[in-house]
């Protein structure tokens, strides 16, 4: 199934593409996407954005559908998708 | 009623009845960084009555490039002592005070008092870790104060509402998958002194609309500022029992 994740904001800084279609089999979850990501682009990535060792998003992430954020990755994803990824914020 | 406030009373649907409103609220600001410049400033001299500013840094260099409050003077000194003298010298109808320390979990309590007099309308949240955060967001919740967030790194930034006196309210934490919550930030934050002046001014905007009751503000939304295409995107989130932050608050808590 197709699954499009659009990168946000200054995270498109660091990532070669702004948005990209994955094809993922039936019942992939989000943790299948990250884990697709890594293997996709994972090494191209900046440290400071990648983590390589766990194959994560360095500092926090929020990935969202239709405006509403996925807090357990652990959910089935959706044939066609749109996930947007933006930096959660921490500085004040 | 002072002509000092007249381009805002005289706005449709604002009036003298507002700013009584604004004069009678108490407001805490936690963290006097580049949020908490922006946020003191408009929020001192749209007229808010008591402002207590609460931070335990010194001014830096680095600080200047967004921080208007301070000068080079300043650098070495208290940031509360040179934001209180600052916003007395702007808006001297408002009752200053100042806290010269960092929001801890042993001083959460004293910082942040229960809803008894003396406590306050609305905490404001211009901290700069997630941890201080954590401790604002529990202490606010355990006090039913509401508590508006803000935070900003590079050329975005984000603004949260979290009333718990309203329904179906979630907070910070119920935005993050869980794993994440614990996710350290990545040091030193960049930002561009613009951005932290645009968050800091939609966080008075807002703090205004919800002090004088002229505005209502959605208790479920994340408001995300980008200054790369100067966009103001819209996140919401269900509340989780599984919450690292409010999760153990309530019993009405959604998995
Ligand atoms: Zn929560």
């Amino acid at each position: 199934m197709k699954i499009v994740l659009e990168i946000c904001g200054m995270l498109r800084e660091k990532f070669p593409f702004d948005m990209h279609a994955f094809d993922l089999p039936e019942h992939s979850t989000v943790n299948d996407l990250i884990r697709r990501i890594d293997g996709h682009v994972g090494s191209q990535l900046p440290g400071s954005v990648w983590n390589r060792e766990k194959k994560f998003f360095r500092g926090p992430i929020t990935l969202s559908i239709d405006g509403v954020v996925i807090t357990d990755y652990s959910i089935e994803l959706k044939e066609n998708q749109h996930i947007k990824c933006n930096r959660f914020l921490i500085g004040g | 009623m002072s002509a000092r406030y007249d381009r805002q009373v005289n706005m449709p649907g604002f009036g003298i009845k507002a700013q009584k409103k604004l004069q009678n609220s108490s407001v805490l600001i936690l963290g006097v960084g580049g949020l908490g410049c922006a946020v003191a400033t408009y929020l001192s001299m749209a007229g808010v009555g008591r402002m207590t500013l609460c931070d335990g840094d010194v001014v830096g260099l680095s600080n200047l490039n967004r921080q208007f409050l301070y000068t080079g003077d300043d650098i070495g000194k208290s940031k509360v002592d040179c934001a209180v003298r600052a916003v007395e010298k702007m808006a001297p109808r408002v009752k200053v005070g100042g806290i010269n320390a960092y929001l801890t979990s042993d001083n959460a309590d004293v910082v942040v008092p229960g809803t008894q007099a003396g406590s306050y309308s609305m905490v404001l949240d211009c901290l700069d870790s997630f941890d201080a955060r954590k401790i604002a967001i529990q202490t606010c919740f355990a006090h039913n104060i509401p508590l508006l967030h803000g935070a900003c790194e590079e050329y975005q930034g984000q603004v949260l509402y979290m009333d718990p006196g309203l329904k179906d309210y979630v907070c910070l934490g119920c935005y993050l998958e869980k794993k994440q919550a614990s996710t350290p930030m990545i040091h030193p934050v960049w930002v561009l002194g613009a951005t932290a002046g645009i968050v800091g001014s939609m966080m008075a905007s807002m703090a205004v609309g919800a002090l004088t009751g002229t505005r209502m503000l959605k208790n479920n939304r994340i408001y995300c500022y980008d200054g790369m295409c100067q966009e103001i995107g819209k996140l919401s989130a269900h509340r989780s029992a599984g919450c690292p932050v409010c999760g153990n608050l309530g019993s009405d808590a959604e998995q």
